[in-house]
């Protein structure tokens, strides 16, 4: 008997970034240990070298498709796609980290660790073709946030909502896996080229195999949930507002991002050919998600709760763009994660900017005036809020004109009004916020500390961009759209 | 066989409930142990012996212990028996019944329509039971068991952050 | 003029974003300055447009192409004829005056600088409404005023009448473009094309009087009859009066309420093509007319007089447009807005002497101290009123006249539309007598104080306007676009003048009997009238009908979606989770308790959801999913 390890197809050109994204982790793990408690800045450099090293052993993945180890995972343009798009977010996160950390006595080299074992995860889930990888890529990113939210261990807020996470993660996984165990059990494969191998063929009467249905289902709660998509979107609000501000900077948009490439992976390149059994369910998420999302999102005067209820929404349009099944509007999806994360990062990082300012309180109340004690910080969350709310000429507004017309395109109406409507309603929260900061100040003085030079440029950048990517938004489209089509 | 079956998987219920429904934390766990003993029996049913062993050695035997060793020693008071419940497992409860009578009634209508697998008694018997899974670890699934490796290394570093760090 | 129209636009933009960005360091003389200045040199150049569109040149110039593929292309156009030419010239006009005015009224406003932002983006936008050559950007300028407006109303946002004003006017303002947003959806479904040119060319592909064509123009409709508060959705308008006096000149009786009417006017080649939807514009704006002008005799704060009268004049605008009259709609759009801006910025004084009060029955008696005031605000009423030679009396009766001798039903409103002169020249010379007084009094120990000349000098301007302005050759000017109206015999023309002049004197004396000369008949008719009388104060009782069938249960549905979608923040758990990991055996229980078991039932329901669809596919449910 022999082992021929040869076969499975070994490449490790093909997972270099997420190797290089792990192997920093362990570096770091180590230099934590000589790292003196008052040096701990470098970690974070260290932290973004090793991520600009990941980028550029992703770049030369781009256009190619290479599928490794047994089909488990693969590196092509929608993996370099989200690769890249993770990779700035996380270096983004970093580089406002230590100010944050320190304005909270949450120096600590884990915290650096932690967030590139997310992001490794994070890399697997975009890259994964396997139900094993899926399953252990949202593991391997879930473990790491639930550490991450309560890292604020002396904070009653943030070990809550660390638990909550936990014990309804844990929930929702099983959920997710027994969806696996079904379409195993269904098709007799875990790789998605064997499950669509079996969907497609005839003989297997896919769309009337009620354990792959079912399977299909429960797969779509557990990737749902990590989606923040309503009704499993009941975390997101207390572990938006319960974590550190900078973790959930992080995870609102990079877990909604590789949420979605998995979805993109299993709904349209695995199972196109029932398209009209997951079309309903899916549809029902997006549409639940916009009204609860939109509509709670009005009634709500913390910040950090008001951005989680919008980003329930927005997780909503991004379903939206999956639903007609086609590479066009995938690429609108692609483009809407894309235009998100910035967007969304922006906004939670002026949240953390206000408070590692010395303003803690997330409470609405608390921004009155902040046109004029922070004119720099209010005016990129003006930037934000207007894209967020789709207001042109912002990348907001082209993220959801291209999914309304791919909505179009494929003639699906009953989401699209609901989303049209939704979108106007939204408009509402996000001028709030604006009219919120323009507001004569209250006579509070706060102590102001200086922004530092690192958050200064990752919120000008991403001001910037929201609003460039809305005059020139072809550049991105036509990544996504590359990203999108050659996957099918 | 499905007599068999139906027995361990009669205990399987009953046990997972015990997990859940005992008020002290020792019954909790006790009920954990038998439920993946249960386990252990389904996997050597499906002439899976090596699972079958080290899901007892593994997991019934190490990871339990530690659990019933932890609890015994940092809870003194775990005799003391919890207040009673608010009615909101009653919702739970129902919940609960429609999911599994619902799942029961969709499966048993259509007939369950799986696909067999390969890895019949005889095509196993003709490697090895071990090597079966030895093969299948350092092979197919190769690349996922490496990931596994370094999932376990992350949560080991957030459970001592979590742990520790505490004490500083 | 390819390069007029953008200077026209950008000039206020600019003006914006200097206030915006450096008004808090600026001195309150250069923000002033700015404020008003850009908008005045922006009407220099739309008079310069003017002398070229006189010219007889047109602009239809797309200046970059914002978005562009296979089916769908987003241009950034603008569209400069007759009937934008005379839009920006009143707004940037009439506008210029009000900035000018601003800068007086609002000199002791902590605010100032905040105030010419917000005032100048206004006009942006508006322009940007206006002069955009395609729907996508009219809906943009459409937005844009929304949210100066909300701004503008919201001004004052300490007080907590002001705040809620501005989210009424937001929330209907939101119905509004609803359907702006999917009329545009339905013009590219149906013919492809969101600019005008391609839209006007195409319309005539839709068969006339259709159901889409119809769809369509009511879309329209909606958004027009939100923005312009026309019934039903009329009742953020008197609320908005919370914002300052210049803006509610500028915004809420000059300009932004009538883009409405210029919407109609625009699309006017669709309405004609949608006889039903063009009927229900006409009939909106007869009963809003009358409705308001109703409300208008029973109110007694100075501004909600004259807001319940710009609703009941923008009726007869749209009363204009729905019958084809679209010069005549247009024309008295223009003097509306002299003598309107006239009439709240004489108010404005008004309240200034007063130390904030805009009750009429505490005022009375103010030619002696405020005569400037005095006069102007009497040539205002007597515009609006519709005495003979005043401007307001000519654009008037173009449109009753066109109502009248128009065949079929339109007849009626006509006749509403007369009605309603009658009561306007009441109310207003009721406000008239009342705040600013006919008898003397024997002693004034009042010392009021007229305004400084930058604020009167203005309304002298509009006062001439308000006189002069119904010689303007609108109908002719705008003969171009809208074809030339129907000429009508000398006879009839004498014969309805005189008419509507008559009706005009009847409520003319009615308010000279009941306000001026015998005040206790006031009293004795209005508990004759007694349950109609307190119907009409109470302004037929929208507001709480509204509140009882939209708003309660609405709010309703928000905080019930707030009590099971929202969790208590501070909850049971808080207090356990602290210790949790700690192992301490009485925490358990409080996490049992808390909310994690109510979310996991929220997945736990999805999940069977899910479960449930399934089973709809495999044909066990009686509903039957998909193919």
């Amino acid at each position: 008997m022999t082992i021929n390890i040869s076969g499975i197809g070994i490449d490790y050109g093909a997972i270099l970034p997420e190797l290089v994204v792990a192997g920093t982790a362990i570096v770091v793990l180590f230099l934590e240990l000589v790292v003196p408690p008052d040096r701990r800045r470098w970690l974070a450099a260290v932290t973004v070298i090793g991520l600009l090293g990941a980028l550029v052993a992703t770049i030369p993945l781009w256009g190619q498709n290479r599928s490794a180890f047994g089909d488990t995972v693969i590196a092509d343009s929608l993996a370099v796609f989200f690769n890249v798009l993770l990779i700035a977010i996380t270096i983004a996160t970093v580089a406002i980290s230590p100010r944050y950390l320190h304005a909270l006595d949450l120096d600590y080299g884990e915290y650096y660790i932690l967030i590139l074992g997310a992001t490794a995860g994070m890399m697997l889930l975009a890259a994964a073709t396997s139900l094993m990888t899926i399953f252990l890529g949202i593991e391997l990113l879930s473990i790491s946030l639930y550490v991450l939210s309560g890292f604020a261990r002396t904070t009653l807020r943030s070990q809550e909502s660390a638990l909550k996470y936990l014990l309804l993660g844990g929930f929702a996984t099983g959920f997710l896996l027994y969806g696996m165990a079904l379409i195993y059990g269904a098709t007799g494969s875990t790789t998605l080229r064997g499950i669509a191998a079996f969907t497609t063929a005839a003989s297997s009467n896919a769309a009337g195999n009620v354990l792959l249905l079912l399977g299909i289902g429960f797969l779509s709660v557990g990737l749902a949930f990590k989606a923040s998509a309503a009704p499993f979107h009941m975390w997101t609000p207390d572990v938006y507002e319960g974590a550190p501000t900078i973790v959930t900077t992080f995870m609102s948009v990079a877990t909604k991002s590789a949420a979605f490439a998995a979805v993109g992976r299993v709904f349209i390149a695995t199972f196109p050919s029932i398209s009209s059994r997951w079309y309903f369910p899916l549809a029902l998420i997006a549409i639940f998600s916009l009204f609860i999302g939109n509509l709670v999102a009005i009634t709500q005067d913390n910040i950090k709760r008001m951005l989680a209820y919008s980003g329930i929404a927005h997780a909503g349009y991004i379903l939206l763009g999956v639903l007609p099944g086609t590479a066009q509007a995938f690429s609108a999806t692609l483009f809407y994660i894309a235009a998100y994360s910035v967007m969304n990062f922006g906004a939670f990082a002026v949240v953390t900017a206000v408070a590692a300012g010395g303003e803690q309180n997330a409470d609405l109340s608390h921004w009155r005036g902040l046109f004029y004690r922070r004119p720099f910080l209010a005016t990129v969350m003006t930037i934000f809020m207007l894209s967020l709310a789709g207001i042109p000429p912002t990348v907001g507004f082209f993220a959801k004109l291209f999914v309304f017309q791919a909505l179009v395109n494929a003639q699906i109406w009953a989401p699209l009004i609901v989303a049209v409507i939704m979108t106007i309603v939204s408009f509402y929260y996000y001028l709030r916020v604006i009219v919120i900061m323009l507001a004569a100040p209250d006579e509070v003085a706060v102590e102001k500390r200086p922004l530092g030079i690192p958050t200064s440029t990752v919120l000008g950048v991403a001001g910037l961009a929201t609003v460039v990517l809305g005059i020139f938004p072809a550049v991105v489209l036509d990544w996504a759209t590359r990203a999108a089509s050659l996957h099918f | 066989m499905v007599v068999g079956f139906a027995l361990v998987a009669a205990w399987e219920i009953v046990t997972a409930a015990g997990v859940v429904a005992f008020r002290k934390p020792m019954y909790n766990a006790l009920s954990l142990v038998a439920n993946m003993l249960g386990l252990a029996v389904l996997f050597l049913m499906l002439n899976a012996q090596f699972l079958f062993a080290a899901q007892v050695i593994v997991y019934a035997g190490a990871v339990m212990v530690l659990f019933v060793f932890i609890i015994a020693l940092i809870n003194p008071e775990s005799d003391v028996a919890l207040p009673p419940r608010g009615n909101e497992w009653i919702y739970g409860a129902v919940f609960g019944v429609i999911f599994a009578a619902l799942l029961v009634s969709l499966l048993f209508n259509r007939g369950l329509t799986g696909r067999s697998g390969t890895l019949t008694p005889e095509a196993i018997a003709a490697v090895g039971n071990v090597q079966t899974i030895g093969i299948a670890l350092y092979t197919k699934f190769l690349f996922p068991v490496e990931v596994t490796s370094l999932l376990l290394l992350i949560a080991a570093v957030g459970a001592v952050y979590l742990a520790i760090r505490r004490i500083r | 003029m390819d390069t007029l129209a953008p200077l026209v636009l950008l000039t206020p933009l600019a003006g914006f974003l200097v206030n915006a960005l450096f008004g808090r360091v600026l001195p309150r003389r250069v923000v002033g300055w700015i404020g008003a200045g850009s908008i005045g040199l922006a009407f220099v150049f739309a008079l310069v447009a003017l002398s070229q569109v006189l010219g007889g040149q047109r602009l239809d110039q797309t200046y970059f192409t914002w978005w562009q593929s296979a089916d769908f292309n987003v241009p950034f156009n603008l569209y400069l004829d007759q009937l934008s030419t005379l839009m920006i010239l009143v707004i940037t006009g009439v506008g210029f005056l009000i900035h000018v005015y601003s800068v007086g009224y609002m000199r002791e406003d902590p605010g100032y600088s905040r105030f010419f932002a917000y005032m100048n983006l206004f006009v942006f936008t508006m322009l940007l409404l206006v002069l955009s050559g395609n729907l996508l950007w009219l809906i943009i300028g459409w937005a844009g005023v929304g949210l100066s407006s909300y701004l503008l109303i919201g001004f004052w946002f300490e007080r907590t009448s002001a705040v809620l004003a501005a989210r009424k006017a937001f929330v209907m303002n939101t119905i509004g473009d609803v359907g702006m947003v999917f009329a545009a959806f339905l013009i590219f479904l149906n013919l492809r094309v969101l600019d005008y040119q391609g839209l006007f060319s195409r319309v005539h592909q839709l068969p006339k009087g259709g159901v889409v064509i119809t769809a369509i123009c009511l879309l329209l409709l909606l958004g027009a009859v939100a923005k312009s508060a026309q019934l039903p959705l009329h009742t953020w308008l008197p609320d908005a009066m919370e914002g300052p006096t210049p803006v509610s000149a500028l915004i809420h009786a000059a300009t932004m309420v009538t883009a409405g009417v210029y919407l109609v006017a625009r699309m006017h080649l669709l309405y004609d093509w949608a006889p039903a939807a063009a009927a229900t514009v006409a009939v909106i704006g007869g009963l809003t007319a009358l409705f308001a002008a109703t409300i208008g005799t029973s109110q007694v704060d100075i501004k909600r007089i004259l807001a319940y009268s710009t609703m009941s004049q923008i009726g007869y605008m749209f009363l204009a447009v729905g019958i084809g009259a679209y010069a005549a709609g247009m024309f008295h759009f223009m003097t509306h807005a002299f003598f309107k801006a006239l009439l709240f910025m004489a108010a404005g004084n008004v309240i200034h002497a007063f130390h904030d009060d805009q009750d009429i029955r505490h005022m009375g008696n103010l030619r002696a101290g405020l005569p400037i005031t005095f006069w102007t605000f009497l040539i205002g009423t007597l515009s609006i009123s519709g005495f003979p030679l005043f401007a307001g009396f000519f654009s008037k009766d173009e449109i009753i006249r066109a109502a009248l001798s128009a065949p079929g039903a339109e007849f009626w409103l006509g006749v509403i539309a007369l009605i309603t002169a009658g009561l306007t020249a009441y109310y207003m010379f009721r406000l008239f007598f009342i705040a600013f007084g006919w008898e003397w009094l024997s002693h004034d120990d009042r010392h009021l104080h007229e305004a400084l000349p930058v604020q009167t000098v203005p309304i002298i301007i509009l006062a001439v306007g308000a006189v002069v302005g119904g010689y303007v050759p609108v109908a002719s000017f705008l003969s171009p676009v809208f074809g030339h109206a129907v000429e009508v015999g000398a006879g009839a023309f004498i014969g309805l003048a005189a008419l509507s002049v008559l009706v005009a004197l009847v409520g003319f004396l009615t308010a000279y009997l009941l306000h001026a000369r015998r005040p206790d008949l006031a009293l004795v008719w209005r508990a004759r009238l007694g349950p109609i009388h307190t119907l009409v104060e109470h302004k037929y009782y929208v507001d709480e009908l509204y509140d009882r069938v939209f708003v309660r249960p609405g709010l309703a549905l928000a905080r019930f979606l707030n009590d099971i979608v929202e969790p208590r923040v501070i909850d049971g758990a808080v207090n356990g989770v602290a210790d949790f990991f700690l192992l301490e055996a009485r925490e358990f229980r409080l996490i049992q308790t808390g909310r994690v078991g109510t979310y996991a039932l929220w997945t736990l329901g999805g999940a069977i959801g899910v479960v449930l669809v399934v089973a709809a596919f495999l044909g066990y449910l009686p509903v039957r999913l998909g193919g």
